[in-house]
């Protein structure tokens, strides 16, 4: 019977070709909204590491004095560690892998003095950051681990940097001239470029990945600035990077990597006995004063990755499909009136009301299919409309499988509910009113 | 094969109650040729309605091949139209954008013959009416009389227990109007039941029994036969 | 005579159609004015005056390597050699630019009791030399500049004894007084106040302190400096190409980023709410034209069911005005149920998107206006449908079926 009423449906397709196409257009115009606008939204709080988001965790400290907090979040949790405190924390085995992270740059200083030096954003972190972010070497591979205790000029830089400077050779070996000072290379990452930056949602969360990455132990010894946040809640004369790294700003970060709940929860118990041990030297003296662990999802929402202005937009489009779809609605009873004639044929020779409702059913299928694939199409240009508007959101602007499916489900399913009442209508229709009897 | 005992049926508005019925009874025996007449507004078109069960009735009982249909809901009473019932209508109600073939194609589907079946029945009904040539052919290239043949044909594809008639030469000019009363005897000498509505005394002589509504009952029920006779005698 | 209620019992013997009309309606009325609302805020916040001469004003970074940079010879420098430059009127070795997105703040009170007991302001915080107000460009009201003397360069902690505040930041701290001479407080100090200028922006333009600043006579000394310089509209651009060479020919010893208008950072701070007023503009003009071609539809049916009436009534002498009056009647009735409905449906939403999302209510005046919109809406739309059924011809009443 589907077959059957494919082609019937095919027929009435013939025979009202504008009712049709401005269905198809109704339809299409509503979905090619909604998908736009889910799209943009479905990828900003997209998982970026699906298959280790559940083991990695961010650390937050509650290190404010009584009644200092100045965080802005809801909470009053601080989005970054003290230095003194990523040091203590370092000091754990518990974590499969850990590393502490400070964003950073560098003036790059090429080797032929034609080339006028430039800027890059760097990062300083441990050597266990590439494994526990999945980061994909082309050439050599990280420092080795004791580096991360005892520093070393070294670094790992990204694949458009070998290509700036190396013609994309295999660089490993040579040196990197980054603010006068030299650096071994001693890997080349391939492009990385998660959406989000999950792992630094502090400094853009759409930015660029870094390029540069050095050994975080090197923070005192070549006293390396801070391109993020620095907070600083208590009142200290700060005159020298020492008397930063010993005091209480906020400026760098801690991630770790933690297998099973198991662990988790040995690690949570050391944070708590971290905070006890602290207390006698008179830090965390606010009652509140804790420790929290946000996996990467937890993070993004923590961080509210996916921007306000998205979600308003999500239910702003679905009222707009809805009126596209009432508008469905009357075009389908009208569509429908006009077949009314052979419906009453149809039913005086032998069609139940059911067998009509599942045609017309089929009918409005079919449409709505058909609608899908050309809001799809528009989608993609509403698609490129966003990605000129927004500068930051070029991961942002493409449809995997998993949105085209959503978006020919949506279609399909709203027309079938807006079908749902005028194919109820033309199956209760009294045949012999349209059979024009005596 | 068909009895109707006491149908009622009364139409209501606010305002207004119609007995379009009232206290109609009928029986019809396999075989036989029945024209059912009456002035317009007499209930005519109430009796074919209710008698190819596409409305209820408020009183009185349908029973058919001794089946009470009062009782069924739409689905049953859906296929026992399907089965039981060839209907031919006054202005054809063929479905204009499928050819012949798919126009008698129409009930068998709803039926459930596979494809080979349907097929056969199809090219079978064509032939009785004599169009099994013009199987691709849309209804708009055929004329008025070929028309009602094909819808003669879809009536038949699913022998059908009775053929319901509602005036099915009351758009046709004198000459196809013929050949299409001549089909019909044919078919009825060949053993099918055929109950024919018309307001067309001419027309009723053609059949063997005869039924007069007037104000929703029967008022005649004459076996025209012996005062035909009398009358050519 | 307005046969309100002959149309009434007609629009009720096609309630689904109808009712499909005025949902459409409502939902539109409730989506266009809670839109309108949001893009009314944006615009609002993007038009709030700066305070600035921004039509004059560039930035740019300088991030010294050289091993041997002397940093506060190089930022006088620096600073001395751009003053100089033709077309330029102005310069400063700044510590953040305004509405570039990127700064410092802290927490100031009026009294150390009211700093312990956390009773502070959040206010930005801009570091410069004498020049910083003539370069900015902003209205000294009350009091007096720095002078160069007071400046302080340093690369440690700054403890500066005076400042210059805005007048939203004054009159926040001291609402009923003059504030200067009066001092603030912050963590390792205080500082009196010699000056107030009338407006400035600071650098995150969704803060709600967006416009409280306090200007302090100081210069950081870091490898990492900007420079804010104001030059003549005309010659900006020619500026702004030539500066890095200029810089790079005194001193090779670092590398000159991010040389950007005060245009642009305003464009980019605000690219994101421009985006998406235009999104919702879209959205808005969609559904209005859509609405409009739905009621297109339902005047069309109405007036095709209705042909053998019209036509009776043109015979019985309605004139052509009549029976147009007759459906804009029609439309206006439903229009009137589906604002009304709209209405409702406006203002949840509203409560919804305030509780959500912290946006600000709609005030009362967009609803009327919206009402209206979707009046004239629905009147446009019926007018064709409607003069196409007063062209039906009243000899149509004696036809028969």
């Amino acid at each position: 019977m589907l077959k059957y009423y494919l082609k019937l449906s095919w027929l009435s397709i013939k025979r009202t070709p504008m009712l049709t196409l401005l269905m198809v257009c109704a339809i299409g115009l509503g979905i090619s909204v909604t998908m736009t606008v889910l799209t943009v939204n479905y990828l900003m709080g997209k998982d970026p590491i699906p298959s280790k988001s559940g083991e990695l965790f961010h650390v937050q400290l509650y290190t404010y004095g009584p009644g200092q907090n100045n965080a802005q979040t809801d909470d009053g949790f601080p989005y970054q560690l003290t230095y003194p405190d990523v040091m203590n924390l370092h000091e754990s085995d518990i974590p499969t892998r850990k590393t502490r992270s400070l964003a950073t740059g560098f003036s790059v200083i090429p080797d032929s003095p034609e080339q006028t030096p430039f800027m890059e954003s760097a990062r300083a972190i441990d050597a266990d950051f590439f494994a526990m972010f999945k980061i994909p070497f082309i050439f050599g591979n990280v420092w080795d681990a004791n580096v991360d205790k005892s520093a070393r000029q070294v670094v790992v830089i990204g694949k458009s940097l070998n290509d700036r400077l190396f013609k994309g050779e295999n660089s490993v070996g040579k040196e990197l001239n980054l603010n006068t000072s030299k650096y071994t290379i001693v890997g080349v990452i391939d492009d990385w470029q998660p959406a989000p930056r999950f792992y630094d949602l502090n400094n853009g969360s759409f930015n660029d990945t870094e390029v540069i990455f050095v050994p975080f132990s090197l923070l005192p010894v070549l006293e390396l600035p801070s391109w993020g946040n620095n907070n600083g809640w208590k009142t200290e004369t700060i005159n020298s990077y020492q008397d930063k790294l010993r005091s209480e700003i906020m400026w760098v970060q801690y991630w770790v990597e933690l297998n099973t709940p198991a662990q988790v929860e040995e690690y949570r118990d050391y944070l708590a006995a971290y905070i006890d041990q602290q207390k006698q030297f008179e830090r965390f003296q606010d009652e509140k004063a804790a420790a929290k662990l946000n996996n990467v999802i937890q993070w993004m929402e923590y961080n509210e990755v996916v921007s306000d202005d998205s979600s308003i937009l999500v239910g702003l489009s679905f009222m707009f499909l809805a009126v596209c779809m009432i508008n469905t609605i009357g075009l389908l009873l009208s569509k429908f009136l006009k077949r009314a004639p052979e419906v009453g044929v149809r039913r005086a020779l032998g069609a139940s009301r059911k067998e009509i409702f599942v045609q017309h059913l089929v009918d409005v299928s079919l449409i709505g299919l058909a609608g899908g694939l050309l809001g799809l199409a528009l989608g993609q240009l509403g698609l490129l409309g966003v990605k000129e508007l927004y500068s930051s959101y070029e991961q942002l602007v493409y449809m995997d499988t998993t949105l085209v499916l959503i978006a020919i489900a949506i279609a399909l399913g709203s027309s079938l509910i807006a079908g749902l009442y005028p194919a109820w209508e033309i199956c209760r229709t009294n045949p012999s009113v349209y059979l024009k009897t005596q | 094969m068909l009895k109707m005992n006491n149908i009622k049926k009364v139409f209501r508005t606010d305002l207004v109650e119609t007995h379009a019925l009232r206290d109609f009874s009928l029986e019809v025996s396999e075989g036989e040729f029945v024209a059912v007449t009456g002035p317009s507004g007499s209930g005519k078109t109430t009796f074919l309605n209710i008698t190819g069960m596409l409305e209820t009735f408020d009183g009185g009982n349908y029973i058919l091949d001794e089946q009470d249909v009062s009782r069924l809901n739409d689905k049953q009473r859906s296929r026992l139209r399907n089965e039981k019932i060839g209907f031919i209508f006054q202005s054809f109600n063929l479905i204009p954008d499928l050819n012949l073939f798919d126009n008698v194609d129409v009930p068998l589907r709803y039926r459930g013959f596979k494809a080979k079946e349907r097929k056969e029945r199809i090219e079978h009904a064509l032939e009785r009416v004599g169009l099994s040539a013009r199987l691709k052919h849309l209804p708009s290239q055929l004329s008025g009389g070929q028309q009602q043949r094909v819808a003669i044909a879809r009536a038949l594809a699913g022998e059908p227990r009775f053929l319901l008639a509602d005036e099915p030469t009351g758009n046709l000019d004198s000459l196809m109007a013929r050949q299409v009363m001549q089909l019909l005897e044919e078919i009825n000498q060949q053993g099918t039941t055929i109950i024919m509505v018309t307001h067309d005394a001419e027309l009723a002589r053609r059949a063997q029994r005869n039924i007069h509504i007037v104000d929703g009952q029967v008022s005649d029920y004459q076996d025209l036969q012996p005062v035909l006779d009398v009358i050519e005698a | 005579m307005l046969e309100i209620k002959p149309i009434l019992s007609a629009l009720l013997r096609h309630k689904s159609r109808t009712l499909l009309i005025i949902l459409q309606i409502a939902i539109t009325l409730a989506v266009v004015v809670n839109s309108v609302s949001i893009i009314d805020n944006r615009m609002s916040m993007m038009n709030r005056d700066t305070g600035l001469a921004e039509s004059e004003l560039f930035m740019l970074n300088v991030n010294a390597f050289g091993e041997n940079y002397n940093l506060e010879q190089n930022i006088r420098a620096d600073v001395d050699m751009i003053r100089n430059m033709p077309g330029v009127i102005d310069a400063v070795a700044i510590n953040q630019v305004p509405l570039s997105g990127s700064g410092d703040s802290f927490t100031i009170a009026t009294s150390t009791e009211n700093f312990e007991n956390n009773i502070r302001t959040g206010v930005g915080s801009f570091m410069g030399d004498s020049h910083t107000l003539n370069t900015l460009g902003v209205k000294l009201i009350e009091g007096r500049n720095f002078n160069e003397e007071e400046v302080i360069y340093s690369d440690g902690s700054i403890d500066a004894k005076v400042a210059i505040i805005t007048k939203e930041l004054a009159e926040k701290l001291f609402p009923e007084e003059s504030p200067l001479g009066k001092d603030f407080y912050y963590g390792g100090g205080q500082s009196t106040i010699v000056g107030i200028v009338e407006r400035m922006s600071g650098s995150w333009a969704s803060w709600q302190n967006f416009q409280m600043n306090v200007i302090s006579p100081a210069i950081r000394l870091t490898q990492f400096k900007r420079i804010l310089i104001r030059a003549e509209a005309s010659a900006r651009n020619e500026l702004m190409s030539g500066i890095e060479r200029k810089l790079l020919d005194r001193n090779p010893e670092r590398v000159i980023t991010y040389v950007r208008s005060m245009d642009e950072l305003i464009a980019n701070t605000y690219r994101n709410d421009k985006a998406m007023s235009l999104i919702l503009w879209t959205v808005i003009i969609l559904l209005v034209v859509i609405t409009a071609l739905g009621i297109v539809g339902l005047a069309s049916f109405s007036v095709n069911q209705r042909v053998k009436q019209i036509g009776t009534r043109r015979a019985l002498g309605a004139s052509k005005f009549d029976i147009q009056r007759y459906f804009i009647t029609e439309i206006v009735l439903i229009t009137v149920m589906g604002v009304t409905i709209g209405s409702a449906l406006a203002v949840t939403f509203n409560i919804y998107l305030v509780d959500t999302f912290s946006l600000s209510p709609i005030e009362w005046h967009y609803l009327p206006l919206g009402m209206l919109i979707m009046l004239i809406t629905g009147i446009v739309a019926v007018w064709l449908p409607a003069k196409k059924a007063s062209g039906i011809s009243p000899a149509v009443a004696t036809q028969s079926i």
